[in-house]
């Protein structure tokens, strides 16, 4: 191939670029090749050392984009294609059941959490009921003049209510917190999903 | 070699080939080629890049009937040559820590 070939050949694969950088391109690898000529080379030998004018289109257009952010995105794109989706559609049958099993999992951790606090309010309530029914009873046995019984079902009463109380309170400071780490939780989940969308 | 890295060592290097007189795109590469071999399609990116930075600038003069282009650096350029040294003793002492066989903590 000689000089004129080699630039035709550039010239023709840049077509599609900024006319101003295909000039430029062409005329630098032009220089290079007179530049060895001028060492003693010939012309073929010094257009066979720069290299092929495919290699060299190639190159330049790995390196065009000079500003740093649509490369990025530029490089990115393509590793989605119709690879990526086909890998997604046939690499289905082992992440479906894995994401199912991952979710249910989650959902039963939830569930688990959430059935000891039913609990603990289902022993709230019992004990509210029971001091009632000791309140019932204590009246009831005073009405029957069995003044002993009846102070000693007042105290069960009393005991119980106070229980009940600190049941409340301490089921609710339990409550709040794990409602607060619980919603904490999702919402740093969905703000990492926002990131990395916002990101793309 | 990590290929950010690389590339912007080869920035530097050209830089120090054009740092004492203006020079054409193949005489740099006669002057790297005893301490790093780089093709002519590795500089031009390069000469392109340091030209939009302003680290160099070009001329074109004429030169046995044909026309060549000489890049020059500007004082960016040698600043940048004086960072490089700088982080580079920086790497130097980094390197050393690294490669100490044992640290005596006497």
């Amino acid at each position: 191939m000689n000089k004129k070939d080699f630039s035709q050949a550039l010239h023709r694969l840049l077509s599609d670029l900024p006319w101003a950088d295909v000039v430029s391109s062409v005329e630098f690898y032009e220089e290079m090749i007179a530049d060895r000529m001028e060492e003693g080379l010939s012309e073929e030998e010094a257009v066979a050392q720069v290299g092929s004018p495919a290699q060299i289109a190639a190159r330049i257009r790995l390196e065009m984009p000079e500003k740093p952010a649509p490369e990025p995105s530029e490089r990115e794109k393509p590793q989605r294609g119709a690879l990526f989706w086909t890998l997604l559609i046939v690499g289905s049958v082992v992440w479906l059941p894995l994401l199912g099993a991952a979710v249910a999992v989650a959902v039963s951790l939830l569930a688990a959490a959430f059935s000891v606090f039913v609990s603990l309010w289902a022993v709230v309530i019992a004990l509210g009921g029971a001091s009632l029914a000791w309140l019932c009873a204590a009246l009831l046995s005073a009405l029957q003049h069995n003044l002993l019984s009846a102070g000693m079902l007042c105290g069960l009463s009393l005991f119980g209510a106070g229980l009940c109380i600190l049941a409340v309170f301490f089921c609710r400071f339990l409550t709040k917190k794990v409602f607060g780490w619980t919603k904490n939780g999702v919402k740093k989940v969905l703000d990492r999903i926002r990131e990395r969308r916002g990101s793309k | 070699m990590d290929v950010q890295m690389k590339r912007g060592l080869l920035d530097v290097c050209v830089l120090a080939a054009i740092r004492d007189e203006p020079s054409y795109g193949y005489r740099i590469i006669k002057d790297m080629k005893p301490y790093v071999e780089i093709s002519e399609s590795t500089l031009y990116p390069i000469l392109r890049r340091l030209e939009t930075a302003d680290l160099l600038t070009v001329q074109v003069a004429e030169h046995n009937g044909r026309l060549r282009k000489y890049y020059t650096i500007t004082a960016e350029g040698r600043g940048r040559i004086e960072a490089f040294r700088r982080e580079w003793e920086e790497m130097v002492r980094m390197y050393r820590f690294v490669t100490k066989e044992e640290v005596s903590y006497e």
